[in-house]
């Protein structure tokens, strides 16, 4: 006898327990389906203690169980406690593996094989994942784990650890002071794992303290209840088999992310990109009728939002049209417009006016919406300046801007947009926009954008052909009209490079030039046989214009420092293009004449070439700002991390001896402010900016201090600290030894969370960069890549 | 990239050399009416300019340490702080009109000239040593030494593991015991206190020549051909160590001899900040 329900919610995170709660309470026959024994997986698993928020704060809560930032064992023991009165159906270790049938008549099957029926399915199984089983017989004994809570907690066990990233090795070199540890690899390296946790297990190794089995496979379990040892884990190695004793197997293999999964339930995602999010109504149902998709899978990362949603999909899936509880969010946005509209009008409206818009769903224009501000505009208001650092896109919703590039004005009416340019190559603005005549326009945030370019194509291709259009007219032929370029736009290419891949060489023919859209370059010549380097070119500057212009070889190589884009110009086009503006060619020949002259001045000196691949090895060619300290004057004394810590709280957010050198060049370990921030991509409250003129990335007053931007940075210049309190005086540390040295403020009291910090190029700070202007002996300079040339030929 | 030296184009020591310059002729051209010390008119005039230099030099403690002002870089300051701390030697002198003896004028005027003479010594580390420490590490970082170190000490007792054990724990027992800093004195010396211990001897091993050596004779006398393999590596590895370890301790006492010279340096300052007053108060009252 199958069990049959009306709706069964699966997966028991804040989204899945919202709805199951909800639900009970409408007396609606439910289930709630947790993979793992415990309610809410995904939050079982932040550190101990941790202290969870409530962002974002101006949303309502709108849920059946209570939620209130505070600590993560105090929250989970309240949704209990929920779940509980309200007598919810809650079946743990409860897997699912398969959904089949249509709505009204789902079949679910479990990992243990039983069936269950439903009408109607909530899917709000989150984005983390299932961690993948050892699958070797025996492996559901329960001194098998998947994750490692406490290590004080075990002491003088015999622990394997199966697994080579750096979750194994982390667990393996913790647990080893105390026990012997084992660790199962199944290759002859670790191959998988960081720089550092790479040495960490060596050294273990070496020592001792670490066992390890290389070449070696789990492959059963036997239980012995009756020995001192619960249990025998049986390896096979290259020479056969070995058997260990042990307490306790801790396997860390990964998670299987959960996307496989759901697309095995007939959901569709839009693309390929591993960050795109299924496709889904206003009302979060998918393609499939009668699933519904809520939580961090739908895209809505925050607890809070996921709460909501299980709410609110129940009234959903019963028919009632309520409006989601963000409703006034958005209603308090639109409020200062002047359309006598209610909000779902006014959104439906702005996605007509919008072709951009256009193709977005009901849902996902509304979270787009959510992120975006409108503004009304006075005539000859300043919406942006050039050279400005922000990068938010701009739609114009109503009446007309004015786009001043040098001494020209082109209007831009309603339906479009602009900001796009600096949106997609993290560089500074290339224009100055002014609000025009009764000017109504949506500014979107860069975070948000991105999320829609992965997610809709369609999205992306209008952006990309827009940006292709405006980059040739700007580039080459400001005077020449649109229609006039389209042929020569509609012949030009975008190509994609990865890091250190040849766009062209030196002795090529030369037939085509690229406007670098995102990313960067450097220029290199063969000397006696080596390529040096000589110059890097930034995003938005041409190459590749000399050989064309003189119609000859390429007198260079061209190789991309990072993973860059450019929009490529055959000759032919060109030809038109300079046909076309008579002044081009004069122009650009001035350009190549002073290239050329650059060139001569650098060939001689390989000493600068050496630095300059070594700077791009380390990264920098998708720096925007970077922290370089010369080596030869710097006489160690750390004030200029003192300084950092004394203007930022007590914590410097620079490590002056951490981070490469080569010859005079040091590179700290402190941000660079990266065209394409890694750090930005996963931020649940979307806390990590990009500011106005400096251009800093930084992390504003909202973090939540989940961690992953720490984790996501390739430099690792995030860290994660508690707050630290406010120092006394300098007067009175100097003469009554009162409180503490400039920069090293104790820690705060209380109940305080971890946050991330990092360094902010001391945006709140008259005078700027701290450490530069510490320095006694001016060794330590801020510079951006373009001046690189310029530091290193000293 | 400019020097604090050369900051502004030398602008603090052209000021400095006009000051000097136009109040020695001051100095020469007038005639008191009196012996021509302090207690001129002129005298005082430089001695009121030489104190608040000195109050102003000392201020440069606190400025460096205010990292939120805005009033120049902490550079520019020292430029200053350098150049104008430099004149007071001419300043000072001029005010004293030579008139030296056992008393607290002389006295500060002594300690002023150590201060003086302390920060020209340190000026001279800022700007040598740097560039002497980066020539000592090559192409890296000192943090990569210590690393290359602990590698090689583990390669060292992975491969020492089935030799004799005498041998073995005499390779052990030098790595053990292998110095490297200390306290301030043996940091300076960058003298190196290693040891090692065989056949439950102490011997010295400086700059790890004992231990290669005995090394060596034992490659001498054996005959396996793995065995002379193993030891060939693993003096080879001695011979990386020993490099390493030395550039470090060049690297220490230069980074010692960078921050020393300020235990001098600044007490002196606020010695000479006392004696200044004792001197001020004592012609105010006794003259
Ligand atoms: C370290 C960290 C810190 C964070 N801190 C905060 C914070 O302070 N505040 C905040 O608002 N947000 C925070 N977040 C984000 C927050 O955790 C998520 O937004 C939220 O958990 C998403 O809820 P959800 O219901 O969509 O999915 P989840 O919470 O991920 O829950 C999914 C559940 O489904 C179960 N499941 C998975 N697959 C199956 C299956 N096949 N069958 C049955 N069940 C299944 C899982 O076991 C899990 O219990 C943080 C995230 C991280 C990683
Ligand atoms: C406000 C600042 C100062 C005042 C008012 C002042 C005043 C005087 C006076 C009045 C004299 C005359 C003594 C005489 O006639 O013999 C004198 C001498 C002297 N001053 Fe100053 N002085 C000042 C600053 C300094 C400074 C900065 C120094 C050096 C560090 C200094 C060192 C001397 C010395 C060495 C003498 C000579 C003492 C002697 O005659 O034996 N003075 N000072
Ligand atoms: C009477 C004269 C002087 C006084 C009272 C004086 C005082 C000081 C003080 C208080 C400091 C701050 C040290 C610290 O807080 O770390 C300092 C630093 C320094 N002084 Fe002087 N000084 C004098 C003259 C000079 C001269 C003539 C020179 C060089 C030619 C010099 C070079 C320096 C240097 C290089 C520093 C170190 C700066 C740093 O590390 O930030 N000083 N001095
Ligand atoms: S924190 Fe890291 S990823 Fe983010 S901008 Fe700085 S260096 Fe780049
Ligand atoms: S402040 Fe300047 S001299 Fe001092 S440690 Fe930093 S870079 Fe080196």
């Amino acid at each position: 006898m199958t069990e049959q329900y009306k709706i069964v919610v699966i997966g028991a995170g804040p989204g899945g327990i919202s709805a199951a709660t909800h639900a009970a309470e409408l007396n609606i026959s439910h289930v709630l389906l947790e993979a793992s024994p415990k309610i809410a997986n995904t939050i079982q698993k932040y550190q101990k203690g941790k202290h969870v928020m409530a962002e974002p704060s101006i949303l309502p809560l709108r849920s059946p169980i209570a939620f209130e930032a505070g600590k993560r064992e105090a929250i989970l023991d309240e949704w209990q406690q929920g779940l509980l009165q309200n007598k919810v159906n809650i079946k743990y270790n409860a897997a699912v593996v398969n959904i089949d049938g249509e709505k009204g008549d789902y079949k679910i099957t479990l990992a243990d094989s039983s069936v269950i029926q439903a009408e109607f399915i909530i899917l709000g199984i989150g984005v983390q994942g299932n961690p993948r089983k050892l699958g070797v017989t025996g492996d559901d004994a329960d001194f098998v784990q998947y994750t490692l809570d406490n290590p004080d907690d075990h002491k003088n066990e015999t622990i394997v650890i199966v697994g080579a990233g750096d979750a194994a090795i982390e667990n393996a070199v913790v647990l080893a002071s105390n026990n012997k540890v084992f660790i199962v690899n199944r290759r002859d390296e670790f191959a998988r794992a960081k720089e550092g946790n790479l040495n960490l297990i060596t050294a273990a190794i070496d020592k001792g303290d670490v066992e390890c089995c290389y070449n070696t496979n789990p492959h059963s379990i036997e239980l012995t209840p009756e020995q001192e040892k619960p249990g025998i884990f049986v390896l096979k190695t290259a020479s056969g088999e070995i058997k260990i004793p042990v307490d306790r197997i801790i396997a860390r293999l990964g998670a299987i992310p959960p996307r496989a999964l759901v697309e095995s339930f007939g959901i569709e995602f839009p693309n390929s990109d591993p960050n795109s999010i299924p496709v889904l109504s206003a009302k979060y149902e998918s393609n499939v009728p009668g699933i519904y998709v809520i939580g961090a899978l739908g895209g809505y990362p925050l607890i809070k939002q996921a709460m909501n949603q299980g709410y609110e999909v129940v009234e959903y899936i019963l028919g009632n049209n309520i409006n989601p509880a963000d409703h006034p969010l958005l209603e308090n946005k639109l409020e200062h417009l002047p359309f006598d509209l209610g909000v779902d009008e006014i959104l439906s409206l702005m996605q007509t006016e919008i072709p951009v818009f256009t193709p977005l769903s009901a849902l996902t224009f509304r979270e787009l919406m959510l992120d975006s501000q409108v503004h009304v505009f006075e005539p000859n208001i300043e919406i942006f300046k050039k050279n400005d650092y922000t990068n938010s896109f701009y739609t114009i919703l109503q009446g007309e801007v004015n786009i001043v590039i040098g001494d020209r004005v082109i209007k831009s009416t309603q339906g479009n947009f602009f900001g796009e340019m600096s949106l997609i190559s993290g560089r500074r603005r290339s224009a100055t926009v002014l609000s025009g005549e009764s000017c109504i326009v949506i500014e979107t945030p860069r975070r948000t954008m991105i999320k829609l370019i992965t997610s809709v194509d369609a999205v992306k291709r209008v952006l990309d052909e827009t940006f292709i259009t405006r980059t040739i007219q700007a580039k080459f032929a400001p005077k020449v009209t649109i229609e006039e370029l389209q042929p020569i736009v509609s012949k030009a290419k975008l190509n994609q490079y990865s890091a250190n891949e040849v766009l062209f060489a030196e002795g090529d023919e030369a037939n085509c030039l690229h406007v670098i859209r995102s990313g960067s370059v450097t220029v290199s010549k063969k000397v006696a046989g080596k390529d040096i380097p000589m110059t890097y070119v930034a995003a938005n500057n041409v190459v590749g214009e000399m050989g064309i212009l003189g119609n000859t070889v390429r007198s260079a190589t061209i190789t991309a420092t990072v993973k860059t884009e450019t929009i490529s110009i055959d000759s032919d086009s060109f030809n038109d293009l300079l046909a076309k503006s008579p002044t081009l060619r004069a122009t650009m020949e001035l350009e190549v004449q002073k290239r050329h002259l650059e060139n001569t001045k650098l060939e001689s000196e390989s000493e600068t070439g050496d630095i300059l691949s070594f700077l791009m090895q380390q990264g920098l060619g998708e720096a925007t700002d970077v922290l370089l300290i010369n080596e030869d004057t710097c006489v160690g004394c750390d004030n200029c991390e003192t300084a950092c810590a004394a203007t930022h709280g007590g914590t410097s957010r620079l490590n002056r001896k951490a981070g490469p050198t080569f010859a005079h060049v040091h590179v700290p370990t402190s941000c660079r402010h990266c065209e394409d921030p890694s750090c930005m991509k996963d931020c649940p409250p979307d806390a990590i900016h990009r500011g106005g003129l400096g251009g800093e990335v930084f992390i504003d007053d909202s973090c939540i201090g989940c961690g992953n931007c720490e984790r996501n940075c390739p430099y690792g210049v995030i860290q994660m600290e508690y707050p630290k309190e406010k120092n006394s005086s300098f007067w009175n540390w100097m003469f009554f030894n009162a409180g503490e040295q400039p920069g090293e403020n104790k820690v705060k009291e209380g109940d305080n969370i971890k946050k991330a910090v990092k360094c902010d190029m001391c945006k709140d700070i008259d005078g700027g960069a701290a450490c530069v202007r510490a320095c006694p002996t001016g060794a330590a300079n801020r510079v951006s890549p373009e001046n690189f040339i310029n530091v290193v030929n000293i | 990239m400019e020097q604090f030296l050369s900051y502004a184009n030398g602008r603090y020591l052209k000021v400095s050399l006009f000051l000097s310059v136009f109040l020695s002729i001051i100095y020469v051209m007038h005639e008191p009416g009196q012996p021509k010390n302090g207690g001129t008119w002129f005298g005082y005039t430089l001695g009121t300019i030489s104190a608040v230099l000195i109050i102003w030099l000392m201020y440069f403690g606190r400025r460096k340490r205010d990292y939120f002002s805005t009033l120049g870089t902490v550079k520019g300051w020292l430029s200053a702080h350098v150049y104008l701390g430099s004149s007071l030697l001419i300043l000072a002198t001029l005010h004293t009109g030579f008139q030296f003896g056992l008393n607290v004028h002389t006295l500060a005027y002594a300690l002023m000239c150590i201060a003086i003479f302390s920060g020209f010594y340190g000026a001279w580390t800022y700007v040598y040593l740097p560039i002497k420490k980066r020539e000592n590490l090559k192409t890296i970082s000192a943090e990569e030494y210590y690393l290359s170190i602990e590698d090689v000490d583990r390669q060292i007792i992975k491969l020492a593991k089935d030799l004799p054990e005498s041998l073995s724990l005499m390779i052990n027992s030098a790595i053990e015991r292998t110095e490297i800093g200390g306290n301030l004195l043996e940091q300076l010396s960058a003298e190196d206190k290693s040891c090692l211990i065989y056949k439950d001897e102490l011997y010295a091993n400086v700059d790890q020549s004992g231990c290669i050596h005995l090394l060596v004779e034992e490659l001498s006398k054996v005959t396996e051909q793995q065995r002379a393999v193993q030891l060939k590596q693993i003096i080879d590895l001695f011979g990386r160590r020993k490099k390493s370890l030395k550039i470090l301790r060049y690297h220490i006492k230069t980074n010692v001899l960078l921050k020393l010279w300020l235990n001098i340096h600044v007490p002196v300052s606020f010695a000479l900040l006392a004696a200044l007053m004792a001197h001020i108060l004592s012609v105010f009252i006794y003259w």
